[in-house]
């Protein structure tokens, strides 16, 4: 995920040419609700990001939020129903990504994003908690999150901060 | 997704031979884990070398192979990337499990015996 770079002046060169400024939109698509589709934008997704001089642990957030939101699409909105439309578009800040998510799907719980509290693990092993833990990572690992419900579509916002190499 | 295994002094090794533990792959990840345990080996580890990415499904799915071991049967992990390393520290779920830097440091833990 990182950039291999031999000497320090070709890092340079490239940290000049890909270092984020302004908001730009740097990924936009439309894919459908199926895993491996989600797991191919995904990818693609984090292989543009990794061309900016970013930080491996800050793409390791990206991917893990990423993932968590769409995951939640295709399986709370759509009911894993594989065929229907989501768009996803990222810009990058000098210090954050901000994603942009569509679904046409069900609304969030009493159109909220849910809290994501820490799951209970206090518990015997065989009552441990086997899901839940999505939101608890997006609410851990983005910021600005922020939700809306308009004709029909699900509109969910956020940023994760990114540290620049 | 494939899991292979091998033995480690008393430890059955299960080596996780996929970049992802995930959505797309969780049931399937569950399913060979519990061919896999089924033998009643009492020291399971799980060597996640190879998997350099784990999300909530693939996490729910490690739990669930856990809690599918008979009674008197332990899993550890091994090998946890940068990545999969965070998704457990931030579910706390590192709380939960005995977690190896690598398969070569299992044999020096006092549970081996």
């Amino acid at each position: 995920m990182t950039n291999r770079l031999r000497n320090k002046s070709e890092r340079n060169v490239l940290k000049m040419k890909n270092t984020f400024s302004g908001d730009d939109l740097i990924f936009h698509t439309h894919f459908s609700s199926d895993p491996l589709s989600a797991a191919r934008v995904t990818e693609e997704l984090i292989g543009t990001i990794s061309n900016w001089c970013v930080t491996t642990g800050s793409l390791a957030n990206i991917e893990i939020v990423v993932t968590e939101v769409i995951n939640n699409i295709i399986e709370h909105a759509y009911l894993e129903d594989p065929d229907q439309p989501i768009e996803i578009s990222a810009k990058a800040g000098s210090e954050s990504v901000q994603f942009d998510l569509i679904d046409c799907g069900k609304c969030m719980p009493e159109s909220q994003i849910p809290n994501g509290r820490q799951m209970d693990l206090t518990g015997a092993v065989c009552d441990l908690p086997e899901g839940g833990f999505g939101w608890h990572l997006i609410r851990s690992l983005a910021q600005n999150l922020n939700y809306t419900r308009d004709s029909g579509k699900n509109h969910l916002t956020f940023s994760v901060t990114i540290g620049q190499q | 997704m494939h899991l292979s295994s091998r033995t480690i002094g008393k430890a059955l090794v299960i080596n996780v031979e996929a970049p992802r533990i995930d959505a797309p792959s969780a049931i399937q990840f569950k399913d060979q884990m519990r061919d896999l345990t089924g033998s009643g080996v009492a020291r399971v580890v799980l060597d996640l070398e190879q998997v350099g990415f784990v999300d909530s499904s693939g996490l729910g799915a490690i739990v669930a192979s856990m809690k599918q071991l008979a009674t008197g049967q332990v899993m550890e992990l091994a090998s946890l990337s940068p990545v999969v390393e965070k998704v457990f520290r931030l579910t706390r779920m590192d709380t939960i499990f005995t977690i190896h830097p690598n398969v070569a440091a299992i044999s020096d833990d006092k549970s081996a015996s």
